[in-house]
């Protein structure tokens, strides 16, 4: 279950593929209000919503991971609780 | 050039290339890697019993992510039938690698490095308050060569009253010129932590040592030659790098005025300095061996070719950046994989980004303005790790 959103404004979503994830720890160094690593050191953000005003960090983020895991989806209410 | 090429090399894409002493590699062997984008991203080089050279971003993230052509195992060039070394988890391939690796990554995690931040600043600023009044230093010899073994020392709780042996026998290892030399430096390295290593088994301490003991490999205890493989892994893969990044990063701000004047008035863009200087003099390119015969981006290959994959030179790939040779802060976007990628991504970068940072910042902050001794040698040296050995700098009092 995720959480919902009640605004009618297109929300971000955080998707990252964690197969492919190897902890280079870029999206905590270029978006650390948005990032997130485990114990180890490997990204644990997949499937947050990008909180209000750190858009930029999430797209910088998403651009430097180094092994393309990260991909920022874009939703809006209503499909956000339509899913699975 | 006397060597037969095998049958399976197109004679189109062989390139005479001796990637340790060819001459382009003289003086600056990162400029003279970056020089082989006029040639085609995956071509053979006839020498070292032959190898391919595969370079450019897109060529070299491709086989880094895939293991099963480009195999970690029994790697070496020119080929060897001795038995490795052996470092563990760089010269293992997946499956077995993610064994390994699972109980090292949590050790040198952000979190877990992260400690290690502040003594690296004390013993930065040390070092540089200890020179600074002279107006002069060998940036490499009394400073970059300095930090990372030290540091090795405390990620290993190991006694820093060795400092100056060790030293040495690091500078043996990484300037040996053959086989019997490398392995006569090895051996004394291990000879020193081999003995820490197994007084610490069942101690409940937290350095690296005493807290990879607590770790089980395929349901049994970790053994004393799986330790041994591990840190010696880490000393050889966690020291000189360190230096040598540091090293040529430094000998090209120091003939930049513009990037030191920059970076002294923004000291808090030194982090975004650090993967420039990472993009452009990252040390480290890697080796594979070929693991099947397949057809990699187009090129036949054969079972047991070797193969130097350039991860210090695609950071500077021109299809992914514009003046990709020209060291600039204000670039938005500095990938590279001066770290690798896929499995066996570098599992020091953490540490290794925080030595680098602290070390410019320290410097920065006591000296702003510096240049090479005029008629100062800097010797360097190319190969599949490259090293520069003294560094002359001055600076006015
Ligand atoms: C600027 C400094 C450094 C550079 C340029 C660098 C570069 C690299 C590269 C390219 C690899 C990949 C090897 C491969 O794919 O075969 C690697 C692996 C590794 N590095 Fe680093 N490294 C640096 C610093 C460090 C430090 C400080 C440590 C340890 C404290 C370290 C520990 C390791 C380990 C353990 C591996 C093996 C990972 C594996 O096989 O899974 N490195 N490094
Ligand atoms: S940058 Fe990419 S690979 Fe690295 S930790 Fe973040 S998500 Fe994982």
């Amino acid at each position: 279950m995720k959480p919902t959103t009640s605004s009618t404004t297109p929300s971000l979503r955080i998707h990252v593929d964690r197969k492919s994830c190897y902890g280079h720890a870029l999206c905590v160094f270029k978006g650390p209000e948005v990032f997130e690593l485990d114990d180890e050191g490997y990204c644990i953000s997949d499937g947050i919503l990008v909180p209000e005003g750190q858009e930029e960090q999430a797209r910088a983020s998403a651009e430097a991971c180094p092994e393309r895991c990260i991909t920022i989806i874009e939703e809006t209410a209503s499909n956000d609780s339509s899913e699975d | 050039m006397a060597m037969d090429i095998p049958p399976h090399v197109p004679r189109e894409l062989v390139f005479d290339f001796d990637f340790h002493t060819d001459q382009r590699l003289r003086d600056d062997p990162q400029r003279g890697f970056r020089s082989l984008y006029e040639l085609p991203s995956i071509f053979y080089a006839p020498h070292y019993g032959g190898h391919w050279v595969i370079s450019g971003y897109e060529t070299v993230f491709d086989a880094l992510h895939s293991p099963d052509i480009f195999s970690s195992e029994d790697q070496h060039i020119p080929p060897s039938d001795e038995p490795q070394f052996g470092q563990i988890p760089v010269m293992q391939d997946p499956p077995e690698h993610t064994v390994y690796r699972r109980l090292i990554s949590p050790l040198l995690s952000p979190k877990a490095v992260g400690a290690l931040e502040a003594r690296t600043r004390v013993l930065a600023s040390e070092l540089i308050e200890g020179f600074k009044d002279r107006g002069q230093c060998d940036f490499v010899r009394e400073f970059a060569a300095l930090v990372p073994v030290t540091i090795f020392l405390r990620l290993m709780d190991l006694p820093t009253d060795k400092l100056e042996e060790f030293r040495k026998w690091s500078d043996d290892f990484f300037s040996a010129g053959t086989e019997e030399a490398l392995r006569a430096a090895n051996d004394q390295i291990l000879a020193y932590i081999s003995g820490h290593i197994s007084s610490r088994r069942g101690s409940g301490a937290n350095d690296f040592i005493s807290a990879l003991w607590r770790e089980e490999v395929h349901g049994r205890p970790i053994t004393q030659e799986e330790m041994e493989a591990i840190c010696m892994l880490l000393f050889i893969a966690g020291t000189d790098t360190v230096t040598n990044t540091l090293g040529f990063s430094m000998r090209h701000i120091a003939e930049h005025p513009e990037i030191q004047e920059r970076i002294a008035s923004n000291p808090s863009e030194i982090p975004e300095a650090v993967e420039e200087c990472l993009r452009l003099f990252s040390t480290s390119n890697v080796q594979r061996r070929v693991a099947c015969d397949t057809t990699f981006r187009g090129v036949a290959m054969k079972r047991n070719d070797m193969a130097v994959v350039l991860t210090s030179t695609a950071g500077a790939d021109s299809e992914m950046t514009d003046n990709a040779e020209t060291f600039m802060l204000d670039r938005g976007r500095k990938q590279h994989l001066a770290f690798g990628a896929g499995p066996h991504r570098c599992a020091g970068s953490h540490l290794a980004r925080i030595e680098i940072k602290v070390c410019l910042q320290e410097w920065f902050k006591r000296i702003a303005r510096f240049g090479i001794k005029p008629a100062a040698e800097v010797p360097t040296r190319a190969g599949t790790v490259m090293g520069i050995m003294s560094l002359p700098l001055t600076w006015d009092l």
